[in-house]
């Protein structure tokens, strides 16, 4: 499986739980991401003035595009999502943008994707569950005929499948799509596909994945 | 019935007397035959989109150059399906890995030609998202100061409808590069069949790809309307695509069980 993630080494056996596992190349890129993240936030964030600098400006037009995406999209009401939203958004747009950086991005292995999905999913349910109690909440899988209740099991279970394969196809293609693209050409011509696959592609899945999340979260909790 | 047994066997004994890579690379072109059906549906989603467009120029010459804009984005993402299938087609035909793999050849044929029927689920998305192109020219024309919101709908709208494609491509990616059914010990005539039926599975892909551009093209036309509730239809249009989007998944998981975790296989025994 030649488009499979390197593994870089094996955690010792002895380790309980995850003994033996791999960490490839997906898990070492978002220890990268997430120091990348962490470092800056935490320099960024040391000196806020009452007038901003310029770093601090930009901070505050992220953040303020963050909580206006989340109060639209979720109601004025949800606006504690928007730390964890923004989280996502950051981690999903540095991870699909990796390609551009020659790193194999971390979105491109199901297990990540699936991951941020099930999060999504357990969600849904932990906030539907609280926002409605668990008697209504379970009242409304019978909605709108009780005769429909497997299928909307089924349809609640389609959420996570859809959101990290959307995310995964999408990305992978574009990893398989730019290698075989550089085994024929490697120079100039590959420019135009990673534009459209890494920036374009990977801007707009992280857009997809973040709003997608937050609607259902949302919706489960009406 | 005797004589179609017959032929049917006799059919399958002369495919197996050829040599591995002959029937391999003679399947992938088959394969990529199939592949290229998906250009079915941006030939037609575009052809919507540009009537729109031309239609709404015609209603206001002035605003011609945000609609064509429009319908031109609107194109190029109803394009992608043909995209993937034509690059899916071009691995087929030049950097066919499958002949090296280790495996029953008529498993590596069949999954081949399964690889590219999986791929005529671009049929759905690209129609889908043509459909909405063109309601984006419209919208575009009929209110010119919403478009900003009209285009990030069509996107947002756009990219939801493209994952039937993804989801056959995922399917047709991994028969020809990480191919599991060379390796499973079994009869090769229910794994070449089981390959086959993967590729057939994600053809299911055409209904969610269309009902989901028909939901993004209404979408984008009732923005045009009122940009203010942007954000409300948005949510609706979201929730009735993930709701079209079942049945796709129900065929992806249908083919990933025949793939890997196939229960033919064991009620052989």
């Amino acid at each position: 499986m030649e488009f499979a993630p390197k593994v870089y080494f094996f955690i010792p056996e002895r380790v309980p739980f995850i003994g033996g596992a791999g960490v490839t190349e997906t898990v070492t890129t978002t220890w990268a991401i997430m120091a990348l993240l962490v470092i800056f936030s935490m320099l960024a964030a040391r000196n806020f003035k009452e007038v901003p600098g310029p770093v601090q400006n930009i901070l505050e037009i992220l953040v303020e595009g963050i909580e206006s995406l989340t109060s639209t999209t979720m109601g004025e009401d949800k606006l504690g999502f928007a730390p964890y939203m923004g989280t996502l958004a950051l981690y999903l747009l540095f991870a699909n943008l990796a390609g551009l950086f020659a790193f194999r991005p971390p979105t491109a292995d199901l297990n990540t994707t699936m991951a941020l999905a099930v999060i999504t999913f357990i969600s849904i349910h932990y906030y539907g569950i609280k926002a409605k109690g668990l008697g209504a909440y379970l009242k409304g899988f019978t909605e709108p005929i009780p005769l429909l209740l497997p299928l909307n099991i089924i349809g609640e279970l389609a959420i996570p499948i859809s959101l990290s394969f959307r995310l995964f196809g999408n990305i992978l293609g574009g990893v398989i799509i730019m290698y075989l693209l550089y085994n024929v050409v490697p120079i100039a011509v590959p420019v135009v596909p990673h534009i459209y696959f890494d920036l374009f592609a990977g801007i707009l899945q992280t857009f997809i994945f973040v709003m997608l999340s937050m609607v259902f979260i949302s919706l489960a909790m009406e | 019935m005797d004589s179609t047994g017959d032929f049917i066997v006799r059919l399958i004994e002369w495919l197996n007397s050829f040599d591995k890579k002959a029937l391999v690379l003679a399947a992938s072109a088959v394969g990529a035959g199939f592949a290229m059906i998906a250009g079915i549906g941006p030939g037609i989603g575009q052809g919507f989109a540009a009537g729109e467009a031309a239609e709404a120029v015609g209603e206001k010459p002035e605003e011609g150059k945000q609609i064509t804009f429009t319908m031109l984005l609107g194109a190029a993402i109803s394009e992608t399906s043909g995209i993937l299938a034509l690059i899916v087609a071009l691995i087929l035909l030049f950097g066919n890995p499958l002949v090296g793999v280790n495996g029953a050849k008529m498993v590596l044929a069949a999954s081949a030609i399964g690889a590219g029927i999986a791929m005529v689920a671009g049929i759905g998305p690209a129609l889908g998202q043509g459909y909405a192109a063109g309601k984006a020219a419209e919208a575009v024309g009929v209110n010119p100061e919403a478009r900003k919101n009209v285009t990030f709908a069509l996107l947002l709208g756009g990219a939801v409808a493209e994952t039937s494609t993804i989801l056959a491509l995922v399917v047709s990616l991994i028969l020809i590069f990480a191919n599991p059914l060379g390796a499973d010990e079994g009869l090769w005539i229910i794994l070449a069949a089981s390959a086959i039926g993967a590729g057939f599975a994600m053809i299911a892909g055409i209904g969610p790809g269309i009902g989901q551009g028909v939901a993004a093209g209404k979408a984008v036309e009732a923005i045009g309307k009122r940009p203010g509730h942007q954000g409300m239809i948005t949510r609706v249009m979201f929730l009735g695509q993930a709701v079209a989007q079942t049945t796709g998944i129900y065929a992806l998981i249908i083919a990933l069980l025949l793939m890997f975790a196939n229960p033919l296989l064991g009620l052989l025994k």
